[in-house]
């Protein structure tokens, strides 16, 4: 859902950020959003920039980046509905946990990667570990050769390291018939 | 889905379609951050993306540190220990970063569910890597095994200690359990008072069958001066955990609970004594509600499955705990105290007894004719009644329980 660079106007009066992915598509997000990104954050922190400078990402695609910034509006209002109260803050757990359930699930195995280090360039906490999750539960107890081609891995083994190491591990592997 | 034994082919590298993310390349700088709150080792990797035929290669533009934020999730979450495994296979750079310490540490317990079958040398030092890692259900699996398959006691417990150290609940049972009995020793080596100091931390912690074990102390005044009502007090509350636990494992399974409490005023004839998942909560049971056992532990399946499959004998003469859940075996003759009734089952302590006689012994046990005179009315006295339904009436044959 790539915004066309123009986003539809906040209605919370407040300051905006311009963000530029690497193909040069400008985004402008609330600075309460922005500022999800640590990255962005200390841009602004460190540097003293005023807000009117567009911060260059230039490691981040625009894909990955409208769909990181949808998360996090998602995440900011999430966060300003739970406050103090109990019952809300479970409410607002579960919503947000549906959120990102719902990102990952529509992602190809390349999609996530992407945004992975998205997250990861842009330094956001939350993001990242769910995404780590996902693609851990992703590669669980799949074959070798799925995860292989899940990280588009080369088998560097030697054909002894690897009779080795799958020697190594043979005691994990209930038999034969598997799959 | 179950991972297979797969044949493994040479793989070409860029088989799927790869996102080509910048066609330039680039040095990735990662920044120093915080995953899940701990501090990593953040071992960077400026890298340039390696360009094969024009397409990026997003495992290698992925830094260690990351890698290694997936396997800790993956290890975290494992059902079983193919699920973290595989990717030890895979490569290099992941078989390292998956041995990394920081990985191991947090691997789950069922990522120890190791089958006794295939026990071997290399699975020891898996678990071992793990423990050194500080992995505490490593340390508690492997704690157990090597004291009771393997035969190490000294080492064995003092990985279990280890485990306690952390306040791993079930290694503090299982500590407990070897000072009542006199583990590994003689009769004399039987350590009454640490083993209710024990039985207490796990207790504290909320282990049900500490509890258990801590209200039978208390009512018999066994390593701990006699306080009848605190006993009963906390075989109540062991009651009431069970019964939370249950409720909250059928919520969310999402079974439906009704089935599980519908009242039958005559509890229902045990089952079939083979089937032993049945009725696993002492209290409920005595209602004629059928819920399921709670899941033993990994270690006590090795065990069982060590002492039963693999036909090893824990030696001449030596038993295993009747309780089939448990596993443990006797270390030397007599060890453990049977059954006063009918002298066919014996156990390793009260909570197994206790746990046993709801779920199995009650149907079986009958009076034998026995000419070991130590009490004449070996009938029912010391048998649970249905309707306290808190298994503690059974601690009272403690001074009738024989121990020939």
């Amino acid at each position: 859902m790539a915004n066309n660079g123009e986003n539809p106007s906040p209605d919370v009066g407040g300051k905006t950020v311009k963000l530029k992915a690497d193909d040069g598509e400008i985004f402008e997000v609330e600075e309460a959003v922005a500022m999800e990104l640590q990255t962005v954050k200390s841009f602004f922190d460190d540097d003293g920039v005023s807000y009117d400078t567009v911060v260059p990402l230039l490691n981040v695609s625009s894909t990955a980046l409208a769909k990181v910034i949808q998360y996090c509006r998602r995440a900011v209002e999430l966060r300003a509905k739970s406050g103090d109260d109990e019952g809300a803050n479970e409410k607002a757990r579960e919503e947000r946990e549906g959120l990102e359930a719902e990102l990952v699930r529509e992602e190809s195995d390349e999609g996530i990667k992407e945004l992975i280090l998205a997250a990861n360039y842009l330094n956001i906490k939350d993001m990242l570990s769910f995404l780590c999750r996902a693609v851990g539960d992703r590669i669980k107890n799949k074959s070798v050769e799925y995860v292989r081609r899940f990280f588009v891995l080369e088998n560097d083994f030697s054909p002894e390291e690897e009779e080795r190491t799958r020697n190594e591990v043979a005691w994990a592997f209930e038999g034969v018939d598997a799959d | 889905m179950r991972t297979r034994r797969g044949l493994c082919y040479p793989r070409v590298v860029g088989g799927g379609g790869d996102v080509c993310m910048s066609s330039e390349n680039r040095i990735v700088v990662k920044r120093r951050r915080d995953s899940a709150g701990e501090h990593m080792p953040c071992r960077k990797r400026n890298r340039k993306s390696p360009e094969i035929a024009g397409k990026c290669d997003l495992f290698d533009a992925l830094p260690d540190d990351l890698v290694i934020s997936i396997l800790c999730k993956l290890s975290s979450s494992a059902g079983c220990p193919s699920d973290f495994t595989n990717v030890l296979i895979t490569c290099k750079r992941l078989n390292g970063l998956g041995l990394h310490s920081l990985v191991l540490s947090k691997a789950s317990q069922r990522t120890f569910a190791i089958r006794a079958k295939n026990w071997s040398e290399s699975a020891h030092r898996f678990l071992k890597l793990c423990a050194d890692a500080g992995n505490v259900e490593a340390c508690y699996t492997l704690g157990m095994i090597r004291f009771y398959c393997l035969q190490n006691r000294g080492s064995g417990a003092s990985l279990m200690a280890k485990a306690a150290i952390s306040s791993h609940a079930q290694a503090l049972y299982s500590l407990a359990v070897i000072q009542f009995n006199g583990s590994g020793g003689s009769k004399n080596d039987k350590d009454l008072r640490a083993g209710v100091a024990l039985c207490a931390r796990a207790a504290f912690l909320g282990h049900i069958d500490a509890l258990r074990e801590l209200g039978h102390c208390l009512q018999d005044g066994y390593g701990v001066r006699q306080n009848i009502t605190e006993g009963r007090r906390f075989l109540v509350q062991a009651n009431t955990r069970e019964l939370a636990a249950v409720v909250a494992s059928a919520a969310g399974s999402g079974a439906p609970t009704r089935s599980l409490f519908t009242w039958n005023p005559h509890p229902l004839p045990h089952p079939h004594p083979r089937n032993v998942n049945c009725g696993g909560c002492p209290l409920l049971s005595d209602f004629g509600c059928n819920v399921p056992a709670p899941e033993a532990h990994p270690a006590s399946r090795f065990l069982a499955e060590w002492f039963a499959a693999r036909c090893v004998s824990p030696g001449p003469g030596l038993r295993l705990c009747s309780h089939v859940g448990c596993g443990r075996p006797e270390t030397r003759r007599h060890e453990f105290r049977r059954c006063s009734v009918c002298g066919t089952v014996n156990y390793c302590s009260r909570a197994c007894q206790a746990l046993d006689w709801k779920m199995r012994h009650k149907a079986d046990c009958t009076p034998t004719e026995r000419w070991v005179d130590d009490d004449g009315d070996g009938n029912g006295h010391a048998n649970g009644d249905a309707g306290e339904g808190d298994g503690g009436v059974n601690g009272n044959n403690d001074d009738v329980m024989a121990e020939s």
